[in-house]
């Protein structure tokens, strides 16, 4: 159970064209990945209420995971995690990390 | 063993957030429903009545019973007996959406886990069917070890069945069954039961406190058992981990890995297709059409509850005006006419209840609306688009609808509060609430934009008038950003606030649903109005009437007895009214209250205003709207004709004949009540929702505070504008 991860290189992650090659490969925040992208949770690091909270909806470490959207002002972002959509703030996503 | 339908006296409803447990509830219970308090927490009690007679308790929707919010750890403790006077329920109907399987039946076996027997309420099976799930209803009754009752509750159907479950339930608890690995339980148990047995406290909740570090369950116990109960836990804690992952994501891994193994084979689906609610949030939730939508819908909202409510007000407004108009013909020929009984009723009791209950279309308007928006599942998009907006002051989307509330009336507002789980950032939205122009402000804005603002237009198209009007709501969103920056950095510092939501699918609200939640928030309004309200109102009346002044009274005599005999006909009846008036002014000016606007007129005269007017801000400390009758009264005429007083005030001069008020004075009155506290039930309401009288007091120090410097700053500014 690997819970300590390095969090990928910012400007990579921000960056659509590095970004998708880069997918396969790297482990990123859940927080810097782009709407569309749908991908699989390796980790969640964080032991807090919030986690839990996270974790009791779902969002453990092999579901799948699709970002919907980012909110028109730019935060919270839209989540889907099985039938579920949820709202999470980009600062709760940076606990969880995902590999494509 | 089976039993009989009386055996069964409470059951428990619980289930997940958008499962349609209200719905149901309603379904089962209908008008039976009584709305209460929990004992020393501000959630809301809801029960009612079975056909069975049996009693129903709607526990407040929770994912799980790892409480992170005081709604709930009601639940958890309203299963455990654990709430004075509520003992364990002999029942309980667990609701899951059958859509959302899995996630729901996550709450659904810690619930089991408790031992109290359990019908499990398969609701919405007609969209999950829709949408391709196939689910093996037998399998799960199974696998649950309890009864699955299939049911659509927004139709009514297979609620015969769901009840006769109920009643066919076997009346011993059940042996908790646990879907947890059973190691980890056994190791679980026994150190919750050495916390337990050391400091008394019920084995499932030490469980809980144990598991949910950092969660409610742990704070509500540490407050009982102190500083050593939290040793104990950190104790207990250390040795079941041994450094690995913490409880919380143990128990998680735990019942998933339970869950995927059974609804692998008993909740199957075809390919997901595009739901409608994927295309319909494309558009509620873009960029740009998501930002007008929802400007769009609050202008609708507000044009509604403004414009379209004024008609009933009208008609409110007219019957108190003829109820009072009835009561004095009825005294008028009776000895007690012109009496103080008469004054009482009329003055005291109709004018006050009249003035709030004036207010009643656009709360059942705004709650029509509130209802609509948040059963269609739409407030949780306006919430979610407006979360990084609110997140500026500290607060978060959850606090969306109780300011949204507050422009209609702060009361519905601060309510709305409840459901904001972070207690800090429901503190911080009680204490704001108040300073989004309410509905109550209207009449003394209306009076002064007509006495002193020209109805000139700028730039071709923007009215002034309107403008001042529009510019004064934005004063209250303007200032509560930075009071509630403050307020979450000082005295409502805490854990920052988190945004974990879900969106729920889009659906058609219910009508049943919608006119029940309209019709709780009107009787709860006209009760609080026929209460409060009107105790208030008694006790303003008394204030300025008492003490009466026998000299005003004797010489109003003699005046009276000379103009009889000097005058006749119409100039009688001129010369006698114009006698009532000013008596009615003196005897004011010497009531408690006349003297007490005395006595502030040094604190007032900054803001350019006179002791009347400061006479009338303070009558109108049980709400803001008694102003303009409170000026009314002052300036000496008989009833609230509007023209008449802005004629007065613009006429209003000082003893060299100069104009006594103009744009600033109006200007200061106008910014005073944007951000007074001026509203008794208000008041009473935070005291109770924030849990003590000292955030009343503070929200009314802080509130007057701005005030009155929000007004000197506006006087002297538009003073020295040369306005």
């Amino acid at each position: 159970m690997t819970q300590a991860t390095m969090p990928p290189d910012p400007l990579n992650a921000t960056n659509p064209a590095d970004g998708s090659s880069a997918a396969f490969t790297a482990e990123r925040r859940l927080d810097q990945c782009l709407p569309g992208t749908r991908a699989t949770i390796s980790s969640v690091s964080d032991d807090g209420p919030v986690a839990q909270r996270l974790m009791e909806l779902g969002l453990l470490e092999g579901s799948s995971i699709e970002i919907v959207r980012i909110a028109p002002l730019g935060d919270p972002m839209e989540i889907r995690v099985e039938e579920a959509r949820l709202s999470i703030r980009k600062s709760e996503a940076r606990h969880i990390h995902v590999v494509s | 063993m089976h039993t009989t339908r009386d055996a069964f006296r409470r059951v428990a409803l619980i289930g997940n957030p958008n499962t349609g447990k209200t719905t149901l509830f309603n379904a089962l219970t209908g008008l039976s429903q009584r709305v209460g308090n929990y004992p020393g927490v501000t959630v809301e009690r809801k029960s009612g009545r079975l056909s069975s007679g049996a009693e129903i308790i709607d526990l407040p929707g929770t994912y799980s019973l790892a409480p992170k919010s005081p709604d709930e750890l009601v639940v958890l403790k309203a299963l455990l007996g654990e709430i004075p006077d509520e003992p364990v329920p002999d029942a309980l109907v667990l609701i899951v959406d059958a859509s959302h399987l899995s996630r729901n039946l996550y709450l659904v076996t810690q619930a089991l886990e408790i031992g109290i027997p359990a019908v499990l309420a398969l609701n919405m099976t007609d969209v999950a069917e829709k949408s391709g799930w196939k689910i093996d209803v037998a399998g799960l009754s199974r696998e649950l070890g309890v009864p699955v009752v299939p049911i659509v509750a927004s139709r009514g159907d297979g609620l015969d069945t769901l009840i006769g479950a109920i009643d066919a339930l076997p009346i011993e608890n059940p042996t908790p069954s646990s879907t947890m690995v059973p190691e980890f339980h056994a190791a679980l148990d026994a150190a919750a039961s050495r916390v337990s047995e050391r400091f008394g406290a019920h084995e499932f909740l030490v469980r809980r406190a144990l598991i949910d570090q950092g969660g409610s369950t742990e704070a509500s116990l540490a407050s009982r058992h102190g500083r050593a109960f939290i040793d104990a836990l950190a104790h207990e804690r250390t040795s079941l981990t041994q450094g690995g992952r913490s409880l919380a994501w143990r128990e998680a891994q735990a019942r998933y890995g339970w869950i995927h193994r059974i609804s692998s084979t008993l909740a199957t689906r075809e390919a997901r297709p595009k739901s409608a609610t994927d295309r319909i949030d494309a558009v509620i939730t873009h960029r740009v059409a998501g930002l007008a939508i929802f400007v769009a819908i609050m202008t609708l909202v507000f044009m509604t509850i403004f414009r379209y409510a004024a008609p009933l007000m009208d008609l409110i407004d007219g019957s108190f005006a003829a109820l009072s108009g009835w009561v004095s013909n009825a005294f008028a020929g009776s000895t007690l006419g012109g009496g103080l009984i008469e004054s009482l009723l009329v003055d005291g009791v109709i004018a006050g209840v009249g003035g709030v209950l004036i207010f009643l279309p656009q709360i059942l308007l705004l709650f029509v609306f509130i209802a609509i928006l948040e059963d269609c599942g739409y407030m949780a998009r306006a919430a979610f688009l407006m979360d990084r907006l609110l997140r500026t002051c500290g607060l978060s989307g959850h606090s969306f609808i109780p300011m949204l509330s507050s422009f209609a009336c702060a009361i519905p507002g601060v309510l709305a509060a409840r459901s904001i789980r972070s207690t800090s950032d429901r503190l911080v939205t009680i204490l704001v609430a108040p300073l989004m122009s309410c509905s109550a402000r209207i009449p003394v804005y209306a009076i002064m934009i007509a006495a002193f603002i020209p109805a000139t237009t700028m730039l071709g198209f923007l009215s002034l008038p309107g403008l001042v009007f529009a510019s004064m709501y934005f004063l209250g969103i303007v200032v509560a950003i930075p009071v509630a920056w403050i307020l979450r950095r000082t005295i409502a510092r805490g854990e920052a606030s988190t945004f974990v939501m879900e969106l729920p699918p889009y659906r058609m609200p219910r009508v049943r649903g919608v006119s029940l939640r309209v019709w709780h928030a009107g009787r709860s309004f006209v009760v609080r109005a026929g209460t409060i309200i009107f105790a208030m109102s008694i006790l303003i009346w008394a204030a300025g009437t008492f003490p009466r002044s026998s000299d005003v009274r004797e010489q109003a005599e003699a005046a009276r007895v000379q103009a009889e005999q000097t005058l006749e006909g119409e100039s009688l009846e001129e010369e006698l009214s114009a006698i009532d008036r000013r008596t009615a002014t003196e005897l004011l000016e010497r009531s408690a209250l006349g003297r007490l606007g005395h006595a502030i007129e040094p604190a007032v005269e900054p803001l350019g205003w006179d002791w009347k007017i400061g006479t009338a801000a303070v009558a109108a400390f049980p709400a803001r709207e008694v102003l303009v009758s409170t000026l009314n009264i002052l300036y000496g005429l008989e009833d609230d004709e509007e023209t008449g007083l802005v004629e007065r005030l613009r006429g209003e001069t000082f003893d060299d004949g100069s104009r006594r008020f103009g744009i600033p004075a109006a200007l200061s009155i106008m910014v005073f009540i944007a951000l007074c506290a001026q509203c008794a039930s208000t008041l009473a309401v935070m005291a109770r929702e924030a849990g003590s009288w000292k955030w009343a007091v503070f929200a009314f120090v802080y509130m007057t505070g701005l005030a009155w410097i929000g007004a000197f700053v506006t006087y002297r500014l538009a003073s020295l504008a040369g306005l």
